[in-house]
């Protein structure tokens, strides 16, 4: 029994310095992804609410392709479609610029929705003092937007480190990878129930910072 | 003519909705100085006449002069032709705007909301906007406000905040819209006090509509009744208060006295 019990400690060791490398490829993928898409995101919502017809509609149907067809199948797209068009890239930067593509059409519409919840006295209290769109955008409108859309962004958030796991796909060793194979190489399931802890964990975390963000930006309203 | 006097000139001024005529036809002149309140039944055109000149909307023919620019006119082929929006913004800080519900910035402190402006456009020093507006708060005994955010001020100081704004970019023409119609009545003289001194003793031009007739006899020097997108009568309080020649205001003034 107590030798049983030392043998599952050991293998759980011996498991976490192995998914420790997957550990950093989850996390450097997903901050990558975050820093990346939620300023495109931004900028496609404001691309989308522009008056400029051709660019509004391309956003739009920009945003119809990365959210209608499955981030795996982008996935496969950009890495090996690329390769066979000669354009070759490293598996890690086509799994960020899969990531940051996707997720910043989910980001664009959150934004698109933020910025039109705003007051339209908001945007004419900003225009009669003589602001340009620009200096109204950053100073009054976007401000406002983002606390809106707080609660939206910490949902994507959460989707997007589980999503990581799709980045295996394009042969990416993260943490799901290596603990399959631990899983099929020694015939048990505890494997899995780490992976699951991890992004528990992870989720947990993020969910504290996004609770976080809430209340500091409750100083007004 | 003495236009060259005048700040705000408009000229067969038409805005539709629809088939509908919020302005028909208004010929109105405004000289530098002058306290103008339009007063009127709601729907009349008061409101939409001020942001016409804000260019919030836009109009469907006539012509409009603002410190003897024209920024607005019919051309021959019966468009409407707009001034250069670089020019046009050279114009626009000429005027203020108070609304109703008064917009306050929510993101930003009473402080910020009255030295954005002049920060970001008069390219001012921050401590010298911060001095101004510090200074203007106070006159309307806001100044321990400054630090408030627009949520914690009741609707009153959110207002004289409000006026305050307008008036951050030392405009010379203030437009009012209906500045007190969200206020209870025993704000409504308080906000009068703060147009006064902040306004109409620096000798602003000045143009305010409102319902409140009391409003308009203690403070117009001229003041333009308008029903159904026209203007009626204009006058001095007395004789439109008093002595009203047209049937429509006469009838306006009766409902109101009931």
């Amino acid at each position: 029994m107590i030798s049983s019990l030392q043998n599952i400690c050991l293998n759980l060791t011996g498991l976490f310095w192995q998914i420790l490398p997957g550990i950093k490829v989850v996390f450097e993928l997903f901050i990558l992804t975050m820093v990346f898409s939620i300023p495109l995101g931004i900028i496609l919502a404001i691309g989308r609410l522009s008056n400029c017809k051709i660019l509004s509609k391309s956003i739009q149907i920009y945003i119809w392709v990365m959210r209608g067809t499955p981030l795996m199948l982008q996935l496969i797209f950009v890495y090996f479609g690329m390769g066979n068009l000669g354009i070759n890239i490293e598996r890690f930067p086509a799994a960020v610029i899969t990531f940051v593509l996707n997720y910043a059409a989910y980001y664009a519409e959150i934004f698109r929705s933020g910025i039109q919840s705003i007051e339209r006295s908001q945007f004419e209290g900003a225009e009669v003092l003589g602001l340009n769109y620009w200096q109204t955008m950053r100073h009054i409108i976007l401000p406002q937007t983002l606390k809106r859309v707080l609660p939206p962004i910490g949902n994507e958030v959460v989707t997007l480190i589980k999503d990581t796991s799709l980045a295996q796909v394009i042969g990416i060793v993260e943490v799901f990878t290596i603990v399959k194979i631990t899983a099929a190489r020694e015939f048990v399931i505890y494997p899995f129930l780490i992976a699951a802890t991890f992004y528990l964990i992870m989720t947990y975390i993020f969910t504290k910072v996004f609770d976080a963000l809430e209340k500091h930006y409750a100083y007004y309203e | 003519m003495p236009i060259m006097n005048n700040q705000i000139t408009v000229k067969n001024l038409v805005k539709r909705y629809g088939a509908c005529y919020a302005l028909n036809n208004v010929n109105l002149d405004i000289a530098k100085g002058e306290v103008v309140v339009i007063i009127g039944p709601s729907g009349g055109g008061k409101s939409t006449f001020l942001r016409i000149l804000m260019q919030l909307e836009k109009i469907d023919a006539g012509e409009i002069h603002i410190e003897q620019v024209c920024v607005a006119r019919t051309n021959n082929f019966g468009r409407v032709e707009y001034i250069d929006k670089n020019i046009w913004r050279q114009v626009k800080q000429k005027i203020g705007i108070v609304f109703q519900n008064f917009p306050l910035f929510p993101n930003k402190t009473v402080l910020e909301n009255l030295v954005l402006a002049p920060l970001l456009l008069k390219k001012s020093s921050k401590k010298e906007a911060i001095i101004e507006a510090q200074n203007l708060l106070k006159k309307i005994g806001m100044g321990e406000k400054s630090n408030s955010y627009p949520c914690e001020l009741s609707g009153g100081q959110k207002q004289r905040a409000a006026i305050a704004r307008a008036l951050s970019m030392q405009p010379e023409i203030i437009l009012f819209d209906e500045p007190t119609s969200a206020l209870d009545p025993e704000l409504v003289n308080n906000i009068i006090d703060v147009i006064k001194i902040l306004a109409i003793e620096n000798g602003k031009t000045v143009v305010i509509t409102t319902h409140q007739l009391n409003f308009a006899a203690e403070i117009a020097s001229k003041i333009i009744f308008m029903d159904q997108g026209k203007v009626i009568e204009t006058g001095t309080p007395q004789e439109l208060l008093n002595n009203p020649q047209s049937k429509r205001l006469q009838l306006f003034l009766r409902e109101f006295n009931k």
